[in-house]
């Protein structure tokens, strides 16, 4: 009976509130204006609701005045503030209900952008309806393309999971099927898994062929059950699930920013991800990532917390276990909370689906789309790279999707559109066999490399050293485990043995090595070039001491000789500080080989290479005769005579060395002639390296600057 | 000094033969999704001496085209298109910043081949060095 008065009492007059207020007209004539006024305000929109709300089935909507009169006030409201939830269950129940026709369905879907959250109920509803069966296929599709928008604002996820069932029986509508399996790949979770859905699918990509979609999903069903799914799965994706929101990105980003200020967010804990002003006309919004940090009110009988509401550390670690991830992945790029979760956590369908998204944002902006020379979308694009890359830091690996993202961009890149970007991102990639290494990284830098200019080719160098740091430093962490056998990171599935591991590292340096002797030829040995490459051989030389690696790789002529006979003083005291470092290594070395029966071998020709280039050095800088006959840099007598240089033998000791001489004159001006004297000084000046060198191979040296093991030599 | 010429195809003009000086370097500049820009390209090819192609002949490809192909190579030359991109290629996007840049590398290229690099190195031995000697392979594996 309640009920039926109820309803009694809401077909009333829409207007029965102005006529209760009308009553007190006559006793209190000032507060009635005020409250006229603010109801006058106020009403239209609350007026418009109750209007609606009431609506039946068959309610003639052609011609229907009132009708189209509220909806119009209802749809400004929208577009311009956004709708309460409340608003959002009442009329998504109206147009799904088809209360006011098909063609008000679509365009009341088309307004609905919520202002905070959108409640569940209405969600459960609106699928209940599409279970009916009356709406028309357009309205369904834009249903469930509306859902998967407002995925992120749905305030509780629970009971859409609970009634997975039910979503699950749609993807037999083919019209409906690319867009329920994306709405199902948000919400599955482990119990959701089983194997008649499996074979469902399975069928069903039989029928329909391999869509990126399917996959997508099955891929994810895999992660929780690898016993159910047992086709083979990509674990990168070129397609991904396509962005269903174009009829509502715009709106929903100004309705959103527009109540920004009543959203609540710790910046301190998540970089601030810009939001792109909706101004500006772009034909495809891959690269927004979308915000992380936006607050409503959280129900507290939730099972699960959404990553986005959490705002401290001692949140996540409280919640752990019950961490719902966004739909929209790449909102985690940004926030390192979120990215302490995925760390800790090692969430392989998490993993898989930020895989799949990088690899489809990626993918869509730099290869399918030619670049406009508008710095807008450079900046975005240098924006979004370095997100990436502050994630792959703080992660400590690299994504495997944007390896195979660089890979592809290598082949088609110029060099010069985001140069800094794509240097430091190539620099994370994660070790691979030798073989992949010439077809994939070798090849195109090579194409690169030559044509360019020095400073590309400083880049790179350095760029590869960074590379080859990161490889060694990850192999000294995982081989202390013990055991031969490294697998790499845990996402990978080659695994390598250590043998494997040293043919890549000698393929790299190898590869570095000509690298530089050709570049330092083309660009007549440029002195940053070759500071960059002597940069490169302090990492190579200290392999065996600094990162327990057996291997011990001597730079090539091309290297040496320009910088023994360089004429800048610093790559001088740079070789100095290389060889004595080689030198260490290669007695450590063969102390070891010789002590215990170790299962490394450093080969004979590695020691004759060392030798060769000892000899040389010494006996040019020390013993003042660099031509010595049957070396590597023997000149015909005659030759070196044409050249009327006086006294050539001694030309590149350490006095005379082109890049030590004006020290030598400096020197000779302050004091005189004493030899230890101007030992002394030239090593005061800082070639610690060169130093070191002397000390070690002739025993003679400064005495201030003792050696690192300590053992200071005494003046001859 | 360096002069540069531009022509629709090869071969060049009979007429002006004697006054021409010695031709350094040899630019062919695709558009790989335009059958008659790869045609004309094909066609011109076959005129050239078979000594050019020891250095001296570089391809340049707008970018765009250069991705577009890599996904959907539809063009009836496919072949040719793969060895197209095998050979020496610059890839131009469309900002200023990349065309100045490819600039750049193209006066590398040209400084190599007419033999004015600073020391002595020859265009074959450049080419030798930037070949891509494996097609590339865009499965995924």
């Amino acid at each position: 009976m309640a009920d039926l008065s109820n309803l009694a009492g809401l077909v009333s007059e829409p207007s029965g509130e102005i006529d209760s207020s009308v009553s007190s007209v006559s006793n209190r004539s000032l507060r009635l204006a005020e409250k006229e006024k603010r109801k006058g305000v106020a009403d239209p929109f609350g007026l418009a609701v109750k209007y609606l709300s009431q609506v039946e089935a068959g309610t003639v909507v052609r011609g229907n005045d009132e009708l189209e009169r509220n909806m119009v006030r209802v749809e400004t409201v929208a577009l311009s503030k956004g709708l309460p939830p409340e608003v959002i269950t009442m009329l998504l129940d109206l147009a799904l209900s088809l209360n006011a026709g098909t063609a008000n369905c679509t365009r009341v879907l088309k307004f609905l952008l919520p202002a905070t959250v959108v409640p569940q109920e209405a969600i459960v509803k609106g699928v209940s309806w599409l279970c009916v069966g009356k709406m028309p296929m357009n309205a369904q599709v834009l249903f469930v393309r509306w859902v998967l928008t407002v995925f992120d604002l749905i305030d509780c996820k629970d009971d859409l999971r609970s009634i997975y069932g039910f979503i699950f029986s749609f993807v037999t509508e083919e019209n409906l099927f690319p867009f329920i399996c994306h709405l199902l790949y948000l919400l599955t979770m482990w119990e959701h898994v089983h194997s008649y859905r499996v074979r469902k699918l399975l069928d069903i990509q039989a029928k329909m062929g391999r869509q990126p979609f399917l996959t997508q999903l099955l891929a994810l069903y895999k992660v929780f059950r690898p016993d159910l799914v047992t086709l083979s799965l990509p674990s990168r994706a070129r397609t991904g699930f396509k962005n269903h929101n174009s009829t509502w990105k715009v709106a929903l980003c100004a309705v959103q920013r527009k109540n920004k200020s009543a959203v609540l967010a710790d910046q301190s804990l998540s970089l601030d991800v810009k939001e792109k002003p909706s101004s500006r006309k772009r034909k495809l919004h891959h690269l927004a990532i979308p915000p992380l940090s936006s607050a409503f009110d959280s129900n507290s009988n939730k099972k699960v917390f959404r990553l986005q509401e959490l705002r401290s550390f001692k949140e996540l670690l409280e919640n752990i276990h019950n961490i719902e991830l966004p739909a929209q992945m790449g909102s985690l790029l940004g926030s390192a909370l979120a990215l302490h979760y995925l760390d800790c956590v090692q969430d392989e369908s998490a993993f898989l689906r930020l895989n799949f998204w990088l690899g489809h944002s990626l993918q869509e902006e730099f290869l399918l789309c030619p670049v406009d020379g508008s710095s807008d979308n450079t900046s975005e694009a240098c924006r979004f790279l370095s997100t990436i890359l502050f994630t792959q830091q703080f992660l400590q690996e690299g994504f495997s999707s944007t390896e195979s993202f660089l890979y592809k961009f290598l082949s088609v890149w110029d060099g010069c559109l985001l140069r800094p970007q794509i240097l430091d991102l190539l620099s994370d990639i994660p070790l691979m066999p030798s073989f992949y290494m010439h077809k994939l990284l070798f090849e195109p830098l090579k194409q690169l490399y030559f044509t360019s200019t020095v400073f590309f080719k400083c880049s790179v160098i350095e760029c590869l050293n960074s590379m080859l740091v990161k490889w060694l430093t990850w192999h000294s962490v995982s081989a202390s485990e013990g055991g031969l056998d490294i697998s790499l990171n845990s996402n990978s599935t080659i695994t390598m043995t250590l043998s494997g591991f040293m043919d890549s590292v000698m393929e790299l340096v190898r590869f570095v090595g000509l690298l530089a002797s050709e570049g330092l030829r083309l660009e007549n040995c440029h002195v940053l070039l070759l500071n960059q490459t002597l940069a490169f051989y302090e990492t190579v030389c200290d392999m065996f001491l600094k990162y327990s690696l057996p291997l011990i790789i001597m730079p090539p002529a091309g290297v040496f000789y320009p910088a023994l006979f360089a004429t800048d003083s610093i790559s001088v005291d740079r070789l100095g500080y290389i060889m004595f470092r080689y030198r260490k290594n290669l007695t450590l070395a063969k102390k070891q080989e010789q002590q215990r029966e170790q299962t490394f071998h450093i080969s004979r020709n590695t020691y004759k290479e060392f030798n060769r280039n000892l000899q040389a050095m010494v006996n040019s800088m020390w013993n003042s005769w660099w031509c010595i006959p049957g070396s590597d840099i023997e000149i015909d007598k005659d030759l070196i005579a044409l050249s009327k240089v006086a006294e050539p033998w001694c030309r590149f000791d350490l006095i005379h060395h082109p890049a030590l001489f004006s020290y030598a004159i400096e020197f000779h001006q302050r004091t005189g002639k004493y030899w230890n004297w101007y030992m002394e000084f030239l090593f005061n000046q800082g070639f610690d390296g060169l130093n070191n060198f002397i000390q070690t191979n002739t025993g003679h040296g400064s005495t201030l600057n003792s050696q690192e093991d300590g053992q200071p030599k005494s003046q001859p | 000094m360096c002069f540069r010429r531009l022509a629709r195809k090869l071969p060049l003009p009979v007429e002006n033969k004697e006054t021409r000086p010695r031709i350094d370097l040899i630019v062919f500049i695709v558009n790989l999704l335009s059958e008659r820009s790869l045609q004309s390209v094909e066609s011109s090819l076959a005129h050239l001496h078979s000594d050019c192609f020891l250095g001296k002949v570089c391809f340049l490809v707008t970018d765009g085209e250069l991705r577009a192909t890599f996904n959907n190579c539809k063009c009836a030359h496919t072949h040719f298109c793969r060895c197209v991109l095998r050979r020496v290629t610059l890839s131009v996007s469309q900002t200023a910043d990349g065309v100045n840049a490819a600039a750049v590398r193209l006066q590398n290229i040209l400084t190599v081949s007419a033999g004015m690099s600073p020391i002595a190195t020859t265009a074959l031995y450049l080419s030798s060095l930037t070949r891509c000697s494996v097609t590339s392979d865009l499965e995924e594996d």
